[in-house]
């Protein structure tokens, strides 16, 4: 069976890939189909019910057009995510080869640090840095990437370890094959399935913690947004059941982050990996 | 049914869901009380799915249809469409079972002594500490020393040969009528199979019980067994008193099986007069490797625990030289010493006339152009990812400077010529083989530089008998041919017997005894090569006697 | 070209364990030892880090503090009374020191120590984390087991979909849903939490605990069930199973006996993992009902630049999960005879 028709064979991979192909569409071609003001307030038309006056979804407490909002917003938090994510797995599995593979006490001390990593609760320390430097989509991204990196390390580590003591890697070393051929010609092409399921996985959780550090406040700064940051705007609107305001965010990210696990569920079908995901 | 058959199965058949084929394709035999039935095959034959579906403790996924009847108190059971309740009372009370892998077998959290009782409660009304006491009794029963103190113990403070009795403890809790054994010695030394075999003997000579044992290994069925089934394909293609099946088969195919096994040389000690005493034989003028004094071991978690004591051996250009031992041995650890996988803690290892010690990097790994190696897992020592030509081109990739990818490809198809594999298998990867195949592509990797020393760690243990002739056959002719010195590392005596020039027993990481093969193997001088030998089932029922006697006559010492 | 082999012959090690080189008296208390070792190890890499954003922030904390229009003067003087003009080692021996005796510093809007604020908060935080946390577990271990045992048919996939979806969902927006059904919609139960001093004052309005603990619980419920999912089907297909049905035990039995023990101890060792997590989602929680614990203390911290409460609030977190995870460990190896040894 080849890859693709082992992807194709789990539906729900199949239904996430088509929402992910969807989202990107949304975000990326919506402003122009549906083109909105998003930088200058319109106060005198606030907080209007979804389908009054062109607008499908309705409008916030500053006037803005909610669904042009979840466009633009859409763009940030996506972008965001995706780059955040695959920056983690980068400098995670690096992280992780290397410790995996070299083992013994330099294994142990980056090990440590990974510990150390992952014991500090990623929001808090996001929500420190984001009080220390003010964000940007950049500096978003390298926060977020740099907080999410322990996971991945750890995981990349156990799979080299794993597969350093196959027999087929002795039988190398016996060769005569050197430390590079091993690693290039043996270890990374049995890793990769590993690494590339858990980039999906990355992006995922990358996408809800650009959610939850925006929403908590310390996000971008208006008129930037993303769906978190909507979120919190419509939180303060909540006792006045203002619904429109709350609930395409939300959905938003509950889709998109779905689609993501499923997807990589699927990938992880195709590339034959064993294990759980964080 | 009479009164003494304890199980009749009748035209079973098994069927998989999604297999064309049927695994059991209409099987029939019975076992009596007190006598000892064998159902032999190679894998695939269907012999563990027909014990599976005994106890009814097929998966799912399969139907079974004709009939298994076992003999209960007041009458017969029919196992097949038994709901589980009444399979349930069934199993441990009327029928039981042992299974392969004693270091699995049991729950690493429950104390050994619980796991026993749960046997007994599940079918008496026996009180908790009624239960523990028999479990106590049980244990002695079947030869584990001081029993109160162990049955508080896990798993893991037993060695596999114990476990396995404890396997055999909880068989025998209910007393039932008959057991099943799946491959009860296949996992364990050649010493502690013998033990276990003994003890099985001494249960169904002392309790009148039936047993059915599984086995891929004719020598166990010579020990054990009153009658034996041969299977393959999933159907018995002969039957009949052990005795005239193993020693004048029928079929073709017992024919074949029987011819397989490699000769083991017989049980005579005649060298006991001179024990202690070294063998003589010439050591190799140039040695492609030799160890001297060698003592190496392994870090764990922060502790060096020495695994070999001071090995003195070496390995001539174009000898065959045998490395036998058990479990614990060091064997294995000899032949990672052999390729540089290991640094010596003490002692000098020089390969090909360089010591290895001194040398590093690229220099060292120059030096391994000339040595090969052959795992014993076929399914692991390639990698998946690669093609079969890939992997054999491995070391021509390392060390074949200036060579054209013509002259590799060329290089690939002879190797694999050689190891009896079509051509277009180089475009194939090595989940599409069989295990036999693998092995040999491992072997066609390992010569593909025309080595001058072969390390051959275990390389047909995990096949089938007829398999591993195929594989070492290739292996015998390469040699004479391309005149490699080959270190041989296995259990199997039969196999060192057969292949090798010169051998080498080891135990606790110590060499017992050294010398050429048919010296040390027909007139060992060390008791334990004598026990080692003695333990070694034979084929044939009435050799197998005399060497039951010969151990039994050792183990008195 | 001298390398150890990483994988040990199986005979070593079980050489090294059971007959052993050199038996080792109290295998438990010296994996204890060693695993506490290990904590403090990492507490202190935490310290570090800590001080390495103590470090880090803008124009020092000094205009934090005295505003921006503060002089340069003040500036100084501010700084040498802190202590910040000082080498940086020096400054980090300090800061130890500092801790060790409880001194977290003094916040700079609120008029308390940051150590007298957070323990004033740490409590409750603690029991809306555990209270979501045994509801959690309480509900994820038997679906899990359920989902293992029923594998591949229809209950186990749509419980799996549930479970992606339920950690796919923002816990804030979880909760926004759950006040605008539960509070608006039905009115049945009230959107604010309670307002106590104390965690017993805080326990006295139980209806007010409800709505935050459910929020809590159900990406736990979710992660959890999943994991345990796993785990579960892991140890049914172990050999031990099989010898257990052998002997006639009943279905029910082998899950309780066998399997529950078994499939624990991964689900343990995961607990250790989850426990940032958790606290990190009982930041948002606290901000979304208004509970008075250390995670709304934290985000107001956040909101008004307040450094001393917001380093003080990240270093009590982690060392409150280092001691977590190091219970986990301790519990796994109650449940599993095997780590007791202090193999690997």
């Amino acid at each position: 069976m080849s890859a693709l028709t082992r992807f194709a064979a789990n539906k729900l991979a199949l239904v996430g890939l088509v929402v992910l192909i969807l989202a990107v569409l949304f975000v990326t071609i919506g402003p122009i189909i549906h083109p909105t003001e998003q930088v200058r307030t319109a106060l005198e038309s606030a907080n209007l019910k979804p389908g009054v006056d062109g607008h499908p979804l309705g409008t916030d407490a500053l006037g803005y057009d909610v669904l042009g909002r979840l466009m633009i917003g859409g763009r940030t938090s996506l972008l965001v995510g995706i780059f955040a994510g695959i920056l983690a797995t980068v400098i995670g599995t690096l992280w992780g080869a290397i410790a995996g593979y070299v083992g013994g006490i330099v294994d142990a001390f980056m090990m440590r640090i990974v510990d150390a990593g992952i014991a500090i609760p990623a929001i808090f320390l996001l929500l420190v840095l984001s009080s220390i430097v003010q964000p940007s989509p950049l500096v978003m991204i390298l926060v977020i990437g740099f907080v999410s990196w322990l996971v991945p390390a750890r995981l990349v580590r156990a799979e080299s370890l794993s597969v350093k003591t196959r027999d087929y890697v002795v039988a190398a070393r016996a060769m005569g094959g050197s430390h590079s051929r091993i690693v290039v010609r043996h270890i990374v092409p049995n890793t990769i399935g590993t690494v590339v399921v858990n980039a999906t996985f990355q992006v995922a959780d990358a996408i809800l913690l650009v959610a939850y550090v925006s929403f908590l406040g310390m996000g971008l700064q208006p008129p930037a947004t993303d769906w978190g940051a909507m979120l919190s705007s419509g939180l303060s609107l909540i006792y006045q059941d203002a619904w429109w305001l709350i609930l395409p965010p939300g959905i938003a990210i509950v889709l998109v982050v779905c689609a993501l696990n499923f997807v990589g569920d699927g990938l992880r079908d195709v590339f034959d990996v064993k294990g759980r995901t964080s | 049914m009479t009164t003494q058959t304890v199980l009749r199965i009748d035209d079973l058949r098994v069927r998989f869901a999604g297999r064309a084929e049927e695994a059991v394709a209409g099987v029939s035999l019975d076992v009596s009380a007190g006598e000892v039935v064998a159902l032999v095959g190679e894998s695939g034959s269907g012999k563990s799915v027909t014990s599976f579906s005994v106890m009814g403790l097929l998966p799912g996924t399969a139907t079974a249809s004709g009939s298994i009847r076992v003999a209960d108190r007041d009458g017969e059971r029919e196992i097949i469409g038994s709901t589980t309740a009444e399979l349930d009372d069934v199993r441990g009370r009327v029928v039981s079972m042992v299974f392969q892998e004693p270091m699995t077998a049991l729950n690493p959290t429950m104390t050994l002594g619980a796991q026993i009782a749960e046997a007994v409660r599940n079918h008496t009304s026996a009180t908790k500490a009624e239960a523990a006491e028999r479990a106590v009794e049980l244990m002695r029963q079947v030869g584990i020393p001081d029993p109160e103190r162990r049955a508080k113990q896990f798993p893991h403070e037993f060695s596999g040969g114990q476990r396995q009795r404890v396997v055999i403890a909880i068989a025998l809790a209910c007393e039932p009528r008959l057991i099943i054994a799946d491959e009860p010695t296949t996992a364990l030394d050649v010493t502690v199979q013998a033990e276990i075999l003994d003890l099985l003997r001494t249960l169904v000579r002392e309790r009148g019980v039936g047993v059915l044992i599984i086995t891929h290994n004719m020598g166990v069925v010579a020990d054990l067994a009153d009658r034996v089934f041969v299977m393959r394909h999933g159907r018995v293609v002969e039957s009949g008193p052990a005795e005239r099946v193993l020693t004048t088969p029928d079929h073709d195919y017992t024919r074949t099986l029987l011819a397989a096994i490699p000769e083991l040389p017989p049980a005579a000690f005649g060298g006991a007069g001179v024990a202690g005493e070294a063998h003589a034989f010439d050591e190799p003028a140039n040695p492609v490797i030799s160890m001297r004094g060698v003592t190496a071991g392994y870090r764990v978690s922060g502790r060096f625990v020495p695994a070999v004591h001071d090995i003195d051996l070496a390995v001539g250009q174009g000898e065959f030289v045998g490395l036998v031992g058990e479990s614990g041995s060091g064997k294995s650890t000899v032949s990672r010493l052999a390729l540089g996988l290991l640094p010596a803690h003490a002692g000098e290892i020089s390969l090909l006339g360089q010591p290895l010690g001194s040398l590093r990097g690229r220099a060292a790994r120059r030096l391994l152009r000339d040595v090969g190696v052959v795992f014993q897992d076929p399914g692991g020592s390639l990698d998946p990812r690669m093609t079969v030509g890939e992997s054999i081109a491995e070391p021509l990739a390392i060390h074949g400077r200036g060579m054209s990818r013509a002259d590799k490809r060329a290089r690939v198809a002879e190797l694999l010529d050689a190891v009896r594999l079509p051509k277009d298998a180089a475009s194939r990867y090595p989940h599409e083989f069989s295990g036999g195949q693998r092995q040999r592509v491992g072997l066609a990797r390992a010569l593909v530089l025309k080595p001058r020393l072969l390390v051959a760690d275990e390389p047909t243990s995990a096949l089938d008998v007829s398999v591993q002739a195929e594989v070492l056959d290739v292996l015998r002719v390469l040699h004479e041919e391309l005149e490699f010195g080959c270190l041989f590392v296995s259990h199997d005596l039969g196999v060192v017997n057969q292949l090798t020039q010169r051998v080498v027993v080891m135990r606790r990481g110590r060499i017992v005894e050294q010398g050429p093969t048919s010296d040390v193997l027909r007139a060992p001088r060390e008791l334990y090569t004598q026990e080692l030998l003695a333990s070694v089932p034979s084929p044939d029922p009435v050799a197998q006697r005399q060497r039951r006697a010969a151990r039994a006559g050792l183990l008195e010492k | 070209m001298s390398q150890t082999p990483d994988q040990l012959p199986a005979t070593v090690a079980a050489q090294a364990a059971v007959a052993g080189a050199r038996p080792r008296r109290h295998p438990f208390l010296f994996f204890l030892l060693r695993r506490i070792v290990q904590a403090i190890v990492v507490i202190f890499v935490v310290t570090i880090v800590v001080f390495a954003l103590l470090q880090m922030l803008p124009g020092g904390p000094a205009r934090g503090v005295l505003g921006v229009q503060a002089t340069a003067e003040q500036i100084a003087q501010f700084n040498h009374e802190q202590g910040y003009d000082r080498p940086v080692w020096e400054q980090y021996i300090l800061f130890l020191g500092r801790l060790l005796s409880g001194d977290l510093g003094q916040s700079f809007l609120l008029n308390m120590s940051v150590s007298d604020a957070i323990m004033q908060r740490l409590p409750k935080t603690l029991l809306l984390t555990g209270l979501s946390l045994v509801i959690a577990l309480v509900i994820a271990i038997p679906v899990g087991i359920f989902q293992a045992v029923r594998r591949n048919r229809g209950a186990d996939y749509t419980l799996s979909t549930l479970a992606i979806i339920a950690y796919s969902t923002p816990s804030f927006f979880l909760g926004m849903i759950l006040i605008m059904v539960f509070s608006q919609g039905l009115g049945i139960l009230p959107a604010g939490a309670p307002q106590g001093e104390t965690v017993g004052d805080v326990l006295l309005e139980p209806q007010r605990m409800i709505l935050p603990v459910i929020t809590g619980a159900i990406p736990l419920v979710a992660n959890f069930s999943r994991y345990m999912r796993s785990s579960a089907l892991d140890s049914l297909s172990e050999d031990y199973i099989r010898t257990a049905r052998s002997k006639g035990t009943r279905f029910r039995r082998v899950l309780s006996r066998h399997l529950l023990r078994n499939s624990l101890t991964p689900v343990i060792a995961m607990l250790g993992y989850q426990l940032p997590v958790m606290f990190g989602g009982a930041l948002v929680i606290e901000q979304l009902f208004n509970y008075p614990g250390m995670g709304l203390l934290f985000w107001s911290a956040a909101q008004s630049s307040d450094f001393p409460v917001l380093l003080g609030c990240v270093l009590v977190i982690s060392i409150a999960t280092v001691v977590g995870s190091l219970l986990a460990d301790i519990i796994q190896a109650v449940l599993d005879p095997r780590t007791r040894g202090g193999l690997a």
